[in-house]
Parts: structure tokens; C-alpha cells; sequence
């Protein structure tokens, strides 16, 4: 087990490299980002070799790269092409909103989700079943911006109970504490709606196939042959079996947690991870886009191994080699 | 008497599928309407006519008119062709490409196999929307239907690459593609004739769910401006100033955004009926 534990974190570095790799060439294919500069008539030339030489542009692309990833492992992940802000100040604006939207959304949808599951594969072809196996078609077949748009039709337009965007009513700074979250709330409602409705959907198609999976098995017919009660029956044999593989599922959706979801935080402009990593491509910003990036691939990488060993805990059955 | 083939016992139970069956013929006539309707209502998608700009659904504009005063329904029925053009075009691409590499890693281990699994690896854990958006970027063609087919079909092939190698994996080692080796039929006879075969299933439920996926993709980038460019319309680009026209002509939100709700659910549920049908426990 330790010896499998080291050699999963031994892979990582390799896989590390090779995403800095993709990621930095990947932009450098954009091309030049002082193209544009130098079609402004009202920049001298003098001017753009002054930013090129403070951005490092001047510099053969390889070069670029070993610098940036040298300074990027000592936690500098460079400045901003736009604002001229350091990139890690930006993420540590960004991060904090991302994850109060996020933490409420994972945890509301994991555990609405698998009981969803849960009761549809119990009780399959029932009406609930059918029920929520029809809304959670809905959840997989709807692109999330227009989910968005029919929420704030519907609640910003009609109703006018809550903002259609942004995070915060100007001038609350002053306001008591308990007024300035309920004001927050008001704004992350939809947001969370939307996110959650999503993962809903997965979850209680994960969960109901697990389910009827263990359902199935041997071992759960030996239990009620031998007199178990039903309950008794689905809480040890089946529901604690068909966790398993949700754990996967679990540690691969986390980063999404830190990586915010792009498409809603730009339908509600919520400044957040997503918005801001989806912004930064969008205007060439290189390094806030690489920085944003390469956190989300590292945390995931952790996930994974993180993953791998709890698999091992919760299963016993597993052997690894 | 009439023999029980593998595709004749398929079709007799999809055809029991009451839900999946309702969805091809609703499909069928999704794909007739927005092929053949154009050919009879001659009325450009893309002519502008501001004094005509964002009236309400009426008997003239059975959909209204967008903020150009162009008729929503016969845009509607234009964005459906290149919507769906893309979904199937980018399915059928990386469908190909994915399941030759698949069979191909799997049938041969070694070098091509694990560099499959490392591309496979690295592609997720790099999210998927970022990626996207910096090759719309990248200006390589100035056709933007054909580029985003193509920008789809290279990061779109790698997850059924995946899933045919492991089928690739285990059918391997059946004894007549043993028996194929021994006779002395060449590897890319084996892989073809028998391997290919029995992936079918796998590849054509995939398939099905994948034109979904594909159209929601495209709507999410087209509503980022990086998709199919204006005035060529698809369902996508056709939501994209759709965020103001909350306040004021709400048709316009609505249209573009049910065809694309309705087309992916029936694709979900075709394919949920053909999976039933071919081969129930399958997780795809």
C-alpha cells in the first residue's frame, strides 16, 4: 500500500510537466499578444520593446517557458496582461467566491442526488423512479446558460423576487452582517440552482445503477435468505456496496469545486474561478489563464491518487500491486 | 423459418421501446423539416430589415423577428442545419477516429497503447471549456462551421478511444481471433473483420448520446461569440445577445433554447432505448 501510494505521487510529476507543457504552448499558438500594439499608431515601437522585454517576450519560446515554470513552483505565477496584477492576487479574489457558490451546490446536489438514486433504483419503474429519471433526462439535455436565462425570465422578469447577475447590491458595505448574507443569498440562489441541477442528474444516474447493480448480487439474496429484515438488507448489503464506486465520482468532481462552473458564473457575472479563467482566454491574458489552469490540473491530479487510496479503504477487496 | 440474427433480436426489442421509438420517428422529422422546409419558404435567414426588428410571434413571423427584423422561424429552421450538421459531422469524425485508435491500442499493447492512455489522462484533467475556447482562438480557416468541426473532432475522439480499447482488450484474447492468428490472417484483417464488429454496439450507443453532448457544446461556445460567426445562424449563435432579450422579447431566448432541450433529450432517450436494446449493461 505505502510503496503504491509512492509511486502514485512519483507519476505525478511527469504528468505535472506535461500538462505546464501543453498549457504554455497551447497559448503560445494565440500568437503574438503585442500584435494588436503594434497596429496602434499611438504606441511607439520603443514602447512595445519596453513591454515586450518586461513580459519576457523577447525571449525564444523555450526560454519562456523553463523561466515561467521555475518561477511558477516557487508559487509566482507571474502578472496579469491586463490589469498588471499578480496572477495569485486575482485567484485569491476569485477563489473564495467560487467555493461559498460551490461547497453549497456539491453538497446539496451529493446528498439529494444519491438519495434520488437510491429510492428510483429501490423501487424501479415506480413513479417515482419514472419521475425523476425524466427530470434528470432534462438535467443532461439542457446547455446551462439557457437553464439560467429561463430562471432569470422567470424569477428577475416576472417575478422581480431576485437580481438577474452580479454578487453583491452596491452600497452594503455598512450594512449589518446578517443583512449583507442575506443579500448575498439573493444572488447565489439561481446560480446554485443551475449548477446543482447538473449534478443532480449524475448523481442519481450513478447512484440508481450502482444500486441496481448491488441489487443483483449473490451476497444481498444470501441476506434476505437467511432472514434479514429489507431495511437491514439495503443499508449493509447494498447501499454501503454501491458507494464504492461514487467515491471515484466524489474526488473527480472536487476540483470542480475549486475550478467554478464557466458557463454560469458568466450568464450570472459572478466573478469567480470560472468567470475569470474563461475571461482571461478570451482577452489573451496568458498568464492568468495558465496560472487558473495549471491549479485546476494539480488539484485534480491529487484527487485522483486521493481517490485511488480511499477506493482501497472502502473496499477491501482491492489489491494493489 | 426466419433466423434469429443478433441485429434482428436488436431491432425486435428497440422496437418494443415505446419512448425510443417515439424519438427516432420525432427525429426523422426534426432532420426532414429543417433539410426540406428551407427548399419551400423562400425567405432569407440573413436579410436585414430593421423596421421590421424584434416584433412580437404573429401570423406573418409565426416566431416573431430578432433585433435584425430577420424571421426567427426560418432561422430557427437554417441554425438547425448547421446545429445538426455540426453534431453528426463531429460524432461521426471522432466516432471513426476514436474507435480505430481504440481497436488499435487495444488489439496491440504496447508503445501505442500506453501513449493512448497518457493522452487520455492528460485530457482529463484539463477542463475541457478553456481548451475549447483558446483553439476557437487559434485563426486556421476562416470557414467558423468547418473549424469548430474540426477544433471538436480533436478533443472529442479521446473518450470512446478509451471505451473500445477496453472492449479491444478483452476480445483479444476470444479464441477466434486466436484462431484468426493462427491461420495466418493479417493484423489489420482481425481487426476489421472481428474486433470491429462486436464493438458496434458500444460504438452506436455512444454515438447516439455523443450528438447530444455535441450540440450543447456548440450552443455554449456559439453563445460565447466563438462558435459558428453571424449572421450564418445555429442554434447556438442565435442565443447570443439572448441575455438582454430577457427584458424585452422573450421569444427569442425561448426558440433556440427549446430545439436545443428537445433534439438532446430525444437523442438521450434514442439512446438510452438502443443501449436497452443491444447490450443493458452498458454504462455509457
Amino acid at each position: 500500500m505505502k510503496n503504491y501510494i509512492l509511486r502514485r505521487l512519483m507519476i505525478i510529476i511527469p504528468e505535472f510537466i506535461g500538462i505546464t507543457i501543453i498549457a504554455f504552448f497551447l497559448f503560445a499558438l494565440l500568437g503574438n499578444p503585442f500584435a494588436e500594439l503594434q497596429t496602434n499608431p499611438f504606441i511607439s515601437p520603443s514602447d512595445i520593446a519596453a513591454l515586450k522585454h518586461m513580459y519576457g517576450f523577447d525571449k525564444p519560446l523555450y526560454l519562456r517557458y523553463f523561466y515561467w515554470f521555475f518561477s511558477m513552483i516557487r508559487g509566482n505565477f507571474g502578472l496579469s496582461a491586463v490589469t498588471g496584477e499578480p496572477v495569485i492576487k486575482m485567484i485569491g479574489r476569485a477563489l473564495p467566491i467560487t467555493l461559498s457558490i460551490n461547497i453549497f451546490a456539491f453538497s446539496f446536489s451529493l446528498v439529494i442526488g444519491v438519495w434520488v438514486g437510491f429510492k428510483s433504483a429501490v423501487k424501479q419503474y415506480s413513479f417515482f423512479d419514472h419521475l425523476f429519471t425524466g427530470i434528470s433526462y432534462f438535467g443532461i439535455s439542457m446547455p446551462h446558460f439557457w437553464f439560467g436565462l429561463m430562471l432569470m425570465i422567470l424569477f428577475s422578469v416576472k417575478f422581480h423576487l431576485l437580481p438577474p447577475g452580479g454578487i453583491v447590491t452596491p452600497g452594503m458595505d455598512g450594512a449589518p452582517l446578517i443583512a449583507q448574507i442575506l443579500d448575498r443569498a439573493k444572488y447565489l440562489v439561481m446560480p446554485i440552482i443551475v449548477i446543482s441541477l447538473g449534478s443532480i442528474a449524475v448523481w442519481a444516474r450513478y447512484t440508481r445503477s450502482s444500486v441496481l447493480e448491488m441489487l443483483r448480487k449473490d451476497y444481498v439474496r444470501t441476506a434476505k435468505a437467511k432472514g434479514l429484515s429489507y431495511k437491514e438488507v439495503l443499508k449493509k448489503h447494498v447501499f454501503r456496496n454501491a458507494l464504492n464506486p461514487l467515491i471515484t465520482l466524489f474526488f473527480l468532481s472536487l476540483p470542480g469545486l475549486f475550478g467554478g462552473s464557466a458557463v454560469t458564473e458568466q450568464v450570472f457575472s459572478i466573478p469567480g474561478m470560472g468567470r475569470l479563467l474563461i475571461q482571461a482566454v478570451m482577452n489573451n491574458d496568458y498568464m492568468v489563464a495558465m496560472g487558473g489552469l495549471i491549479m485546476y490540473a494539480f488539484i485534480l491530479l491529487i484527487s485522483l491518487i486521493i481517490a485511488d487510496i480511499m477506493y482501497a479503504y472502502a473496499d477491501p477487496r482491492i489489491k494493489y500491486s | 423459418m426466419e433466423r434469429a440474427t443478433y441485429w434482428g433480436k436488436v431491432f425486435k426489442r428497440f422496437k418494443r421501446h415505446k419512448l425510443a421509438m417515439f424519438s427516432l420517428i420525432f427525429l426523422t422529422l426534426i432532420v426532414a423539416a429543417v433539410v426540406f422546409l428551407p427548399m419551400f419558404i423562400h425567405m432569407d435567414p440573413d436579410k436585414v430589415n430593421l423596421a421590421q426588428a424584434l416584433l412580437k410571434p404573429s401570423a406573418k413571423h409565426i416566431m416573431g423577428t430578432d433585433d435584425n427584423g430577420r424571421d426567427e422561424f426560418i432561422r430557427l429552421l437554417y441554425g438547425g442545419r448547421i446545429s445538426l450538421l455540426v453534431g453528426f459531422s463531429v460524432t461521426f469524425f471522432s466516432g471513426i477516429t476514436g474507435i480505430f485508435i481504440g481497436l488499435w491500442a487495444g488489439f496491440k499493447r504496447g508503445f501505442a497503447d500506453n501513449l493512448l492512455m497518457r493522452i487520455n489522462e492528460m485530457m482529463m484533467v484539463i477542463p475541457e471549456l478553456p481548451l475549447l475556447i483558446v483553439a476557437a482562438k487559434i485563426r486556421f480557416i476562416s470557414n467558423s462551421v468547418v473549424k469548430l468541426i474540426i477544433i471538436m473532432t480533436i478533443f472529442g475522439w479521446v473518450g470512446i478511444a478509451r471505451l473500445i480499447r477496453g472492449e479491444a482488450l478483452s476480445l483479444r484474447e476470444e479464441e477466434y481471433v486466436e484462431a484468426a492468428k493462427a491461420i495466418g490472417v493479417p493484423n489489420w484483417q482481425i481487426v476489421i473483420r472481428h474486433l470491429m464488429p462486436n464493438t458496434m454496439a458500444v460504438s452506436i450507443v455512444w454515438a447516439t448520446l455523443r450528438v447530444g453532448r455535441v450540440i450543447i457544446a456548440e450552443a455554449t461556445l456559439s453563445f460565447f461569440g466563438l462558435g459558428v460567426q453571424p449572421p450564418t445562424p445555429s442554434w447556438g449563435n442565435m442565443l447570443l445577445g439572448a441575455q438582454t432579450y430577457i427584458w424585452t422579447a422573450q421569444w427569442l431566448v425561448w426558440w433556440p433554447g427549446l430545439s436545443i432541450l428537445f433534439v438532446t433529450l430525444l437523442f438521450n432517450f434514442l439512446g438510452d432505448g438502443l443501449r436497452d436494446a443491444m447490450d443493458p449493461k452498458l454504462f455509457l
